[in-house]
């Protein structure tokens, strides 16, 4: 993991603290992960000295009027943006929609992304659309977080 | 209830006519990525242990990225109001603490005036009347106005009078008064007029920054006590070379504890008076303030002290009375000392190599002969090593 050393710590918010009740301090791939989840759950706005970071729609978006496919692009472009900007750390970058349940009608956001200063390990973040989409009508991240999964183990459970 | 707000527009109203509202500078720049990224900086130093910090991300995509960056907005907003604050509002600010902004001022010029040769021979005095403008040769608006009325009298060749420029503020550098030269028309019986010298070169008016300095000047200066450090300060000022502030005590009439009670001591004992008058014009009207000497207690005693074999009683004495008189005795030493031996043994032990060290000591009271064990210290007290102290030497 040495080569990822110039990723440094962040303190993710997903979710803020850990089981022992301190910072939820990430590095490594997982910290890259956690940037794209802090893009994503991000308003636009809401972070008033960058007021261009975040792709979240708006509680009172309509549900009908952007559809995942178009989410999909945007929030491929938006990553990558940022990555420009800030350097987030990814190499390459892959955002695809899989359907996971047929019967359900689920839809679940598949980001593969490989990180800069790792051999070709393609990493997977993954989580559900229309929690996604509801994180703002319902005020909690509860059902969502527990559907994000970082190369297929929940993402909570990831360790520095 | 009707609140009386005229005071203050009759305030803002003569403040209006007062001029020198000069441009103040910005207090915050409101750069918010340069204070955004000192932040972010700062938290991803390395910790004590020389291990990374657990912020050493300096990403806005962290959770501490984000804080961060909500902080240097708030602080921008408050910034931004500072900026907003008008130049008024800071002048009834240092008016309400007593300062007032210095206005420009004009500089005086000598002039002499010289009669005609006609007017000298017939020993005809000659008026200048005050007001009278003598213009410079080399800068077209400068000119200077006689400051009062000036007769060369009768025989007199000439005669020299206090002129102001018509210009408030500093004279220019390639000012030279010897080009105040040009007569004004109308003036009888006089040859020619001359600038002598610069008698006051004037000053330019304070800039608020330069008011704001004087007013953190004057408090650390102690311009006004209030606080113990301010008392203590000022006491150092007036003369006094130590000084033990005692807040809430006074020690003169009927003694006691009162809040709003200062007691100042002050060493040498001497200076009490003049520290006093010093203090009382600047102590909070209505607060007590006494000013006291120091309470001098003279200590005798014995001493035995073990020294080193080559050297003499005689320099061992002044070995030992040297590191009494520049670390125990006043001015030096510690008020209300409650450990004075040990004091005094460290002072001595530290002094010098040829001195290893004291066996044994008694110290006493040297008017009454009561053992310092026995004796009440108080924080005004100060112990001084009488010269009657005698020394055994241990070799």
């Amino acid at each position: 993991m040495a080569s990822t050393n110039y990723l440094g710590n962040d303190w993710s918010w997903y979710p803020a603290t850990n089981e022992s009740g301190y910072f939820n301090i990430v590095s490594g791939v997982h910290a890259v992960a956690s940037r794209i989840l802090h893009i994503i759950l991000t308003q636009p706005g809401e972070d008033p000295i960058h007021p261009g970071l975040g792709i979240i729609p708006n509680l009172f978006a309509s549900l009908s009027s952007d559809n995942a496919l178009f989410f999909l692009s945007n929030i491929q472009s938006e990553i990558l943006a940022w990555n420009n900007v800030c350097k987030i750390g990814i190499k390459e970058l892959n955002v695809q929609i899989e359907s996971l349940n047929i019967y359900r009608n689920d839809l679940a956001i598949s980001i593969y992304f490989k990180v800069i200063g790792l051999t070709n390990t393609t990493n997977v973040l993954t989580f559900g659309y229309w929690e996604y989409r509801g994180v703002l009508a319902s005020g909690s991240l509860t059902d969502f977080m527990a559907n994000v999964r970082l190369n297929n183990t929940p993402f909570s459970s990831h360790k520095k | 209830m009707d609140i009386n707000y005229s005071g203050f527009y009759e305030m803002i109203n003569r403040l209006s006519q007062d001029g020198l509202l000069t441009p103040a500078p910005d207090l915050y720049d409101l750069n918010n990525e340069a204070v955004f990224s000192a932040i972010m900086n700062r938290l991803a130093q390395p910790l004590p242990d020389g291990t990374d910090s657990p912020f050493s991300s300096r990403n806005p995509l962290s959770g501490h990225g984000q804080l961060v960056g909500a902080l240097v907005y708030l602080q921008s907003i408050i910034g931004h109001e500072i900026n907003l604050i008008p130049d008024r509002t800071w002048l009834i600010l240092f008016q309400l603490l007593g300062i007032e902004v210095a206005y420009p001022e004009f500089p005086v010029v000598e002039l002499t005036f010289y009669a005609t040769s006609n007017a000298v021979i017939s020993r005809t005095p000659v008026n200048i009347p005050v007001a009278t403008q003598v213009q410079s040769r080399r800068h077209s608006n400068l000119a200077a106005l006689t400051l009062q009325n000036a007769v060369i009298q009768g025989g007199d060749s000439s005669v020299t009078v206090n002129a102001r420029i018509n210009q408030a503020g500093t004279l220019l550098a390639e000012f030279d008064p010897i080009e105040m030269s040009v007569l004004p028309p109308l003036l009888s019986n006089i040859e020619a007029v001359r600038g002598t010298s610069i008698i006051y070169p004037g000053s330019k008016g304070e800039s608020l920054y330069e008011v704001m300095l004087r007013a953190r000047k004057q408090f650390q200066d102690g311009q006004s006590c209030i606080t113990p450090r301010s008392f203590y300060n000022a006491a150092l000022k007036a003369g006094a070379t130590k000084v033990n502030v005692i807040p809430g005590l006074q020690l003169d009439n009927l003694g006691g504890y009162y809040s709003d009670a200062v007691t100042v001591v002050v060493y040498p004992t001497t200076m009490s008076d003049l520290v006093f008058q010093d203090l009382s014009t600047k102590v909070l009207m209505g607060d007590r303030l006494s000013v006291k000497p120091a309470n001098i207690i003279s200590i005798a005693g014995y001493l035995s002290i073990r020294v080193a074999a080559g050297i003499s009683n005689a320099a061992a004495f002044n070995l030992v009375a040297s590191a009494i008189q520049s670390n125990v005795n006043p001015p030096h030493g510690i008020w209300g000392d409650l450990d004075f031996e040990n004091t005094l043994l460290t002072a001595i032990k530290n002094y010098s190599p040829s001195i290893f060290g004291v066996e044994s000591i008694e110290l006493i009271q040297e008017n009454t002969g009561i053992t310092l064990a026995k004796l009440t210290i108080h924080p005004w007290d100060l112990l001084q090593i009488s010269s009657n102290i005698s020394f055994n030497w241990v070799r």
